[in-house]
């Protein structure tokens, strides 16, 4: 096994690691609110009709 | 071809022959294994051993045309590296030299000594033929395990040099170095059913397809008009490389998926239900409770309404702490339009949504729902209200159905993973596809 294979699979174990936080501490920056600091945020709102065309 | 000379093994007395009379400095007995110096007038061994006889995928002494040149397989060795081993034939014809058949994991190259040496331009990248060629491993020691056939130089058993392989789309340049010698090969894929075509034989298996044991020498050349002309399409072999980081991105994926699913059960939910009289007044409704039991959750929010059109819902949420009366503010809408244009009909919206709240901390909750609707005109009915356009056709009621409960997948947490996992492959990949 070449030194860059293991070099991607501890970046995919790095990545599989954060996943596993952020769905841990239900931590998201898309949510449409967070209740515990960070991103998200109140969204929706008013809503001028469609955006068709 | 060239004619044999027959002598007999010092090892266990079986016949062999050379076939590359004159050429050949060494051979290791098919037999037993050993091997023996026949540059020398007496055959002298070298290395005793006594090992069963090999099945060989291409037996010793066949013949094959491979890019209009008639080769026989004169000898092979098992070579491995890291655990994996492939098999190398060498082959010869006297007008043209020797070439190298090497098969592993399945897929077979065709290759030759370069005559040449290429261009170091980096610790990492050579240039040959107008070419730029890039290492992709790490020198790797391979060893040779098993030989048998006849070789040009002194071959043996356990013989040990370090190996890096160049690549230039899916050709290969192989560079082995020991203590003596540098060596470059150059390795050009090549099509397995050809191979099996050029030579008689089953490309995929270890024996012949008559079930006959290879490593014959002096074994029948293939029938008349057994040839391979073409070598395979360079695009249609990926590098183990590419593969392999594309297999490992696609199990840390499903990994991934499979852990946030588990983490992003959905708990008990708390429905309800709203009717709202478009362009009427607020209406609000509480659902709980909302049990967060986990340190963080999500809690998820969905509405989804009666059949409506031109149509659409503000929707207000307050995630209450029944306990601090705290509050996590959201909102969504609920939406959908339809109408005609010259493209013709068409539709925007969904009579459904929901909105994912992140890291909700551990307790008790309400959901305050707050709605409103409202309605649109494509504009081709009068308008009452001149100078407020959305307030057109304010009649009707939408009935909702709520609920709230605590969990969901992330998609977007979901999404970034997968860009994360796959870009990196994607890039090799397209580098090398680039290179070819």
């Amino acid at each position: 096994m070449s030194g860059k294979l293991i070099a991607f699979i501890v970046w995919c174990a790095l990545v599989w690691t954060g996943a596993t936080w952020a769905a841990y501490s239900a931590w998201s920056p898309f949510a449409g609110a967070s209740g515990g600091g960070g991103p998200g945020g109140r969204g929706g709102g008013f809503y001028g009709g469609p955006m068709h065309k | 071809m060239i004619a044999g000379r027959k002598f007999d093994c010092p090892g266990c007395g079986g016949t062999l022959e050379i076939r590359a009379a004159g050429y050949t400095t060494t051979v290791a007995c098919r037999y037993c294994g050993s091997v023996i110096d026949v540059a020398s007038p007496d055959a002298t061994l070298i290395t005793q051993y006594h090992q069963a006889v090999a099945e060989l995928a291409i037996p010793l002494g066949t013949r094959g045309t491979i890019a209009g040149i008639e080769w026989e397989a004169i000898g092979w060795q098992s070579r491995s590296s890291a655990g994996e081993s492939w098999d190398e034939f060498l082959l010869f014809n006297p007008y043209a030299g020797y070439r190298w058949l090497v098969r592993a994991d399945g897929e077979w190259t065709f290759g030759r000594a370069l005559e040449s040496l290429p261009e170091m331009l980096s610790d990492d990248v050579v240039r040959w033929q107008d070419a730029k060629w890039e290492v992709e491993d790490d020198p790797a020691t391979m060893v040779t395990i098993r030989v048998v056939g006849e070789f040009y130089w002194r071959v043996k058993v356990d013989e040990t040099v370090t190996g890096r392989t160049f690549w230039s789309g899916s050709r290969q340049l192989s560079c082995e170095q020991n203590r003596d010698e540098v060596n470059w090969t150059a390795l050009d894929p090549i099509d397995s059913d050809g191979v099996g075509k050029a030579f008689g034989i089953n490309p995929d298996g270890g024996s012949r397809p008559d079930g006959g044991l290879g490593g014959g020498l002096g074994s029948s050349g293939p029938p008349p008009g057994k040839s391979i002309d073409h070598f395979a399409d360079t695009r249609s072999s990926p590098r183990p490389f590419v593969r392999w980081t594309f297999v490992a991105a696609l199990f840390a994926a499903a990994l991934a998926f499979i852990t946030m699913a588990a983490f992003g059960g959905h708990g008990t939910p708390a429905t309800g239900s709203l009717s709202l009289g478009v362009g009427g007044p607020e209406r609000t409704v509480t659902l709980g409770p909302v049990e967060v039991k986990r340190a963080w959750q999500t809690v998820t929010i969905s509405a989804a309404g009666d059949e409506f059109a031109n149509k659409w819902v503000d929707l207000d949420y307050a995630l209450v702490d029944r306990r601090t009366h705290q509050a996590i503010e959201a909102g969504d809408t609920l939406e959908y339009y339809t109408g005609t244009d010259s493209d013709g009909p068409w539709t925007e919206g969904s009579h459904s949504t929901s909105t994912m709240i992140a890291r909700v901390p551990r307790g008790s909750y309400d959901v305050v729902m707050t709605a409103s609707a409202h309605a649109w005109s494509d504009g081709t009915a009068p308008s009452p209200v001149v100078d407020d356009p959305w307030s057109i056709n304010p009649t009707g009621t939408i009935a909702l159905t709520l609920s709230a409960a605590t969990g969901g997948v992330l998609w977007g947490n979901f999404m970034v993973v997968l860009v994360l996992l796959f870009a990196p492959p994607c890039f090799f990949a397209w580098r090398k596809m680039k290179g070819a």
